[in-house]
């Protein structure tokens, strides 16, 4: 298995609000994932998770270090990334198509097979019907839903997902959850996701990285050993909870 | 069994659903109704205070006599021309207010060293009341249409300038972001998340001009002017002929609320979200 997603000794380091102070956000990441992985990055609040997956996304510059994706240094947001934001930011003005389209029509336009595609996505995503309403006509989950299709419409062979069901209710969280495994088992995208939810982590992962405090650095990374496909039985069992357990201990527990 | 007994009474309350009363048509149309009976009693009024003697009628006229006033002078072709010069001054003004505006106020919003240069500026020069610049005008372009339309161009832009500019500064960082993410370049940003987050900002601007470019044309006609409805106005209330006048006024006020509610149309269909 080669390595997607090489960070070496990475920093990031930006200005306050204040305008003053500098903040570093994280201070010597190092971090591997390997191609087809599902990784998450839990950490204390506030400790950087987001700025990371921003980082690796080419968003924000870093001070330190490289990030490399398939061997190359990143110098910005490419084509092979993309990003699932924590609020579902779709352009309220354009219809779910439209949005979902949006992304794609950018980079690579939109031609027949890509419409087909596109077609495809949405009825994995679940909103078939509601190609044609506006984001203010869709409920919190079905806009996340719409975001999600959206950053696979450019056929990334990266997903970055930040806290993407944080402001979902609990019900559709736990589905959201099982559709994303579920496009991960059938898709073999590589997928960072960030959460503060330990347990989403854990269902969800290959591998759970724990940032420690800020500024950041990969406390630990727990291999998560348990089968796939994981259903929502699986969720609240026992094997689960282990591992949660162990999580919580490294987040919990002083330097 | 104790499912069985739940089910059951639901059941039977479903049957028995009370009903909502219907819904009475004032209800529906409730500032319908309502605001047609404040603007008809405002009527009544004027109208009893004339015939009574309340208003000397000489000064005020009455709604009867700007009524039949209004019948006789709609169909003349002489106050057709008025009204055919103050429509065109107006809709040349406001156009050409609305272009610029959105053209210069934009970028002025979008670019940290445009927005940090123009802005001071802007804003010195909005709060100069316009008809502070009559005199200039007339000294440089003399009297004539072109003087006129400069004077509602001038009272039109700022509000548009203003509105744009702050439509292209405050658009949401989240979309923003979405862009970039996209790998969008910075003409693709504004194209698509910058100039269509601006329109409600540059459609509330409008409304705002549309009543100042009103105010402007008649204005500018009362100073600079033989012909409009503005100079119509001057000539017959200083030769107390009010009914004429306010046939005149009347259909000023036709004309801002029917403009006013263009936009708020364009509004509803095209930015409701």
């Amino acid at each position: 298995m080669s390595k997607k997603i090489v960070a070496r000794d990475v920093a990031i380091i930006y200005r306050g609000k204040s305008g003053q102070e500098a903040v570093v956000a994280c201070n010597g990441i190092d971090l591997e994932i390997e191609t087809g992985m599902f990784v998450s990055i839990v950490g204390p609040s506030g400790c950087g998770k987001t700025t990371l997956l921003y980082a690796l996304d080419g968003l924000l510059p870093i001070q330190r270090g490289e990030i490399c994706v398939d061997g190359k240094p990143i110098g910005g947001p490419g084509t092979d990334r993309a990003i699932v934001f924590q609020a579902a930011s779709l352009l309220p003005w354009r219809t779910v198509w439209d949005n979902i389209t949006y992304g794609l029509k950018l980079q690579s336009g939109l031609n027949e097979s890509g419409t087909t595609k596109v077609q495809n996505l949405i009825d994995l995503v679940g909103l078939r019907g509601f190609e044609h309403r506006h984001p203010s006509e869709l409920s919190g989950g079905m806009q996340q839903r719409a975001n999600l299709a959206r950053a696979l419409a450019v056929d990334p062979d990266i997903l970055l997902l930040d806290e993407p069901f944080a402001s979902v209710d609990a019900q559709t969280r736990e589905k959201l959850q099982v559709e994303l495994t579920e496009i991960w088992s059938r898709t073999g995208k590589t997928m960072v996701f960030v959460t503060h939810d330990i347990g989403e982590a854990v269902f969800l992962s290959d591998q759970v990285v724990v940032l420690s405090a800020r500024p950041a650095h990969v406390r630990a990374i727990v291999k998560i050993e348990i089968s796939r496909p994981r259903s929502l039985e699986t969720k609240h069992s026992s094997g689960i909870q282990d591992y949660v357990k162990q999580v919580w201990n490294l987040i919990e527990s002083p330097n | 069994m104790s499912t069985n007994f739940v089910e059951q009474s639901s059941l039977m309350k479903l049957r028995n659903l009370p009903e909502l009363p219907p819904v009475l048509w004032t209800e529906r149309y409730f500032r319908l109704v309502w605001g047609s009976v404040g603007i008809i009693g405002c009527l009544l009024c004027w109208q009893l205070g004339s015939s009574v003697g309340i208003f000397d009628s000489l000064f005020v006229s009455s709604p009867a006599e700007v009524a039949r006033t209004a019948l006789k002078l709609l169909p003349s072709p002489e106050f057709l021309a008025h009204v055919a010069t103050t429509a065109q001054c107006l809709f040349v003004g406001l156009f050409s207010a609305l272009l610029i505006g959105v053209v210069v106020g934009l970028p002025v919003g979008w670019f940290p060293r445009l927005n940090a240069m123009f802005e001071p500026v802007i804003a010195a020069i909005y709060g100069v009341p316009y008809i502070a610049f009559l005199p200039v005008i007339i000294m440089w372009t003399g009297i004539g249409m072109t003087s006129r339309v400069i004077i509602v161009f001038w009272s039109a832009v700022f509000p548009l300038i203003i509105n744009s500019v702050q439509g292209a500064r405050e658009v949401d960082e989240n979309f923003l972001r979405v862009a970039r993410s996209f790998s969008a370049t910075k003409l693709q940003i504004f194209a698509t998340v910058a100039l269509p987050s601006s329109v409600p900002y540059i459609l509330a601007g409008l409304r705002t001009s549309i009543g100042r470019a009103i105010v402007g044309v008649v204005v500018a006609e009362f100073f600079m002017s033989s012909k409009g409805l503005g100079y119509f106005i001057n000539l017959k209330a200083n030769a107390l002929e009010m009914a004429p006048a306010f046939v005149a006024i009347v259909l000023l006020a036709i004309c801002g609320i029917a403009l006013v509610g263009i936009v708020t149309y364009i509004e509803n269909r095209f930015c409701n979200w």
